[in-house]
């Protein structure tokens, strides 16, 4: 009788190892799994120059890719930004992060402007800054 | 005995929970390595040749069968200390489909039909051509643009 009790308690720590170690596989896995939403990037237009104020004018798009692989354009606008640049308008800035860039144009592609989205999310503007001064060497 | 029986047991126990433990390890550090083994196919990549043109292609709005999407061509000029800066040239939207609204639209040089599209705006940048003035021109890049369009539009 003693022995098999000590059976059952053999299987029973077995079964609550194999459960433990699963459910913490799993949980690490589906943290692997998430993945940022938005993708930020940055296209160059125009250098900055004596002739346009020293201003960088890049395009900046804001899309996301839903599970099917597709990339939906979420925002997109024109961008005028540079260590000399000054510029009359809307204005991209961030005190946390820095930031004081200038919205030359914005078609609003998703109903609302691009500094909504910023304002939602202000933890992308780390993003935004590598990607824009990747272009501005 | 029936305390080294139990201890007996209890090693066993853990010794078939290290093993199934070590196989999960196993399992995410071979997804690591497959990993790992697609950044140095990335890394190897990149010696190659930058292309001179490059399309790009973004879903905008899909509304019954008309696709709305913008396209844009980007052009990478190799610099004398052989360096690279690539530019946009046309940032182009352009929907295809069934019940496209084509109303108000307006056909001129730049804008309108081209073969089983519409140009609805071609904004174009550091002295670009019209876009279907390039494509014409280039009918390698059309292709490629189809290439990357249709991996967009399924």
């Amino acid at each position: 009788m003693k022995t098999k009790s000590i059976i059952k308690l053999q299987f029973i720590f077995l079964i609550v190892c194999v459960f433990t170690t699963t459910l913490a596989m799993a949980n690490v896995f589906s943290k692997e799994t998430v993945q940022e939403q938005y993708t930020i990037e940055t296209a160059l237009i125009e250098e900055a120059s004596e002739d346009n104020g020293y201003c960088y004018k890049l395009r900046l798009s804001i899309s996301k890719t839903d599970a099917g692989g597709t990339k939906w354009l979420v925002h997109t606008a024109t961008i005028l930004t540079g260590p000399y640049c000054e510029c009359d308008g809307e204005v991209l800035s961030s005190s946390t992060y820095n930031v004081k860039d200038y919205i030359v144009e914005d078609p609003k592609i998703s109903g609302v402007p691009i500094t909504d989205f910023f304002t939602a999310n202000p933890k992308m503007f780390p993003t935004y800054i590598q990607s824009r001064d990747n272009l501005i060497k | 005995m029936k305390i080294n029986q139990l201890f007996k047991a209890i090693f066993r126990a853990i010794f078939i929970a290290t093993i199934c433990l070590t196989s999960f390890v196993s399992c995410s550090s071979d997804a690591n390595i497959t990993e790992e083994n697609k950044e140095n196919q990335l890394t190897l990549k990149s010696t190659e040749p930058v292309p001179d043109f490059e399309f790009t292609t973004e879903m905008i709005s899909i509304e019954g069968g008309c696709f709305k999407y913008r396209v844009s061509l980007f052009w990478t000029l190799t610099n004398l200390d052989g360096t690279t800066t690539t530019y946009l040239m046309n940032d182009v939207l352009m929907q295809s489909g069934v019940g496209c609204d084509y109303e108000g639209e307006v056909t001129n040089e730049y804008t309108g039909s081209y073969k089983d599209e519409w140009i609805i705006s071609d904004e174009r940048y550091n002295d670009a051509k019209p876009i279907r003035v390039f494509w014409d021109s280039h009918p390698e890049e059309y292709i490629e643009y189809t290439l990357v369009r249709d991996k967009v539009i399924r």
